[in-house]
């Protein structure tokens, strides 16, 4: 069987239809699509300003780190104690009380 | 009754909340969508609710549709696209049934072989014979041969190249051949 039959039987198929009723049922689903519940629209608003933000916020964040590294080179500490802030630990804070252990010890011994 | 507006007057209207003009559209389409989506996966449930889905996508995407594409064409590309992920949706499923069961009990039930004599139905043993092929084959086949398709317009539609789609279609045109030999005498 050459190229042709095989094309000429192909075509003979009958068209394809969907069950009776399709038109309905699609129409069913686009109407139930309209009336969107507003819990829903508010979170579809709520995505949309969260889509939004996020570009900003994280190219913020990225300027904020590369802020703090710059400002830690040359002076010796941590890179990543410079970038989250964390002050520099000395020997001294080993032998001196937090303010917050001095509230536990008068908790404790009344 | 049926609305003979133009596709450009029905897509207006129906952006602007008229839904017996976006249901006129339904109805002028439905059998371009089925011949895409039943050739593709078979009758059945899936292929309704993927037809559903089609007209749905089509709907969302109204206030971005500007027309330079005909209905038909955008509708087609659609179809063919949900329908190619839910062949794969299918196969990453059979996949995991057949991890769990026997595989070729699995491949018999899957592909059962009519009998000529007994299924004479056209139709039947034409999508058999469809499922034969592969996905990518099986799109080319739907496309230019069953929808009357340009080659072009299978190419834009499938994302491939043009030679790609003459060679798919020579290749299955290849594998069909034995499938459908019993047509010869029905």
């Amino acid at each position: 069987m050459n190229d042709e039959d095989v094309l000429t039987r192909l075509k003979s198929a009958p068209k394809a239809r969907f069950a009776p009723g399709f038109a309905d049922r699609v129409m069913a689903r686009v109407l139930s699509e309209r009336e969107v519940p507003p819990a829903s629209l508010f979170a579809r608003a709520l995505r949309r300003r969260f889509v939004r933000a996020v570009p900003v916020a994280l190219a913020a964040s990225i300027a904020l780190v590369v802020w703090s590294a710059a400002g830690a080179h040359g002076t010796g500490r941590p890179l990543l104690d410079v970038v989250l802030g964390l002050p520099p630990v000395v020997l001294e804070d080993a032998y001196t009380l937090s303010p917050l252990a001095i509230l536990e010890e008068i908790e404790v011994v009344p | 009754m049926l609305d003979h507006s133009p596709d450009q007057e029905l897509v207006g209207r129906s952006r602007g909340g008229d839904a017996d003009a976006f249901r006129a559209l339904v109805e002028r389409y439905q059998g371009v969508v089925a011949g895409v989506v039943i050739r593709m996966l078979g009758h059945g449930d899936e292929a309704d609710d993927v037809g559903q889905e089609t007209f749905l996508r089509f709907y969302k995407a109204l206030d971005t549709f500007r027309g330079e594409a005909a209905v038909k064409t955008y509708l087609t590309r659609i179809a063919m696209n949900l329908s190619l992920n839910a062949l794969k949706r299918r196969r990453r499923l059979r996949q995991r049934l057949v991890r769990w069961s026997d595989p070729g009990a699995f491949a018999a039930a899957s592909a059962p072989v009519p009998d000529p004599v007994v299924e004479a139905e056209r139709s039947e043993l034409i999508q058999w014979a469809l499922g034969q092929l592969d996905d990518i084959h099986r799109a080319v086949v739907v496309m230019r041969v069953l929808e009357d398709r340009s080659t072009r317009e299978t190419a834009e539609a499938l994302g491939i190249p043009e030679g790609t789609v003459l060679s798919r279609l020579s290749r299955a045109l290849k594998k069909l051949a034995p499938h459908l030999e019993p047509l010869r005498s029905s």
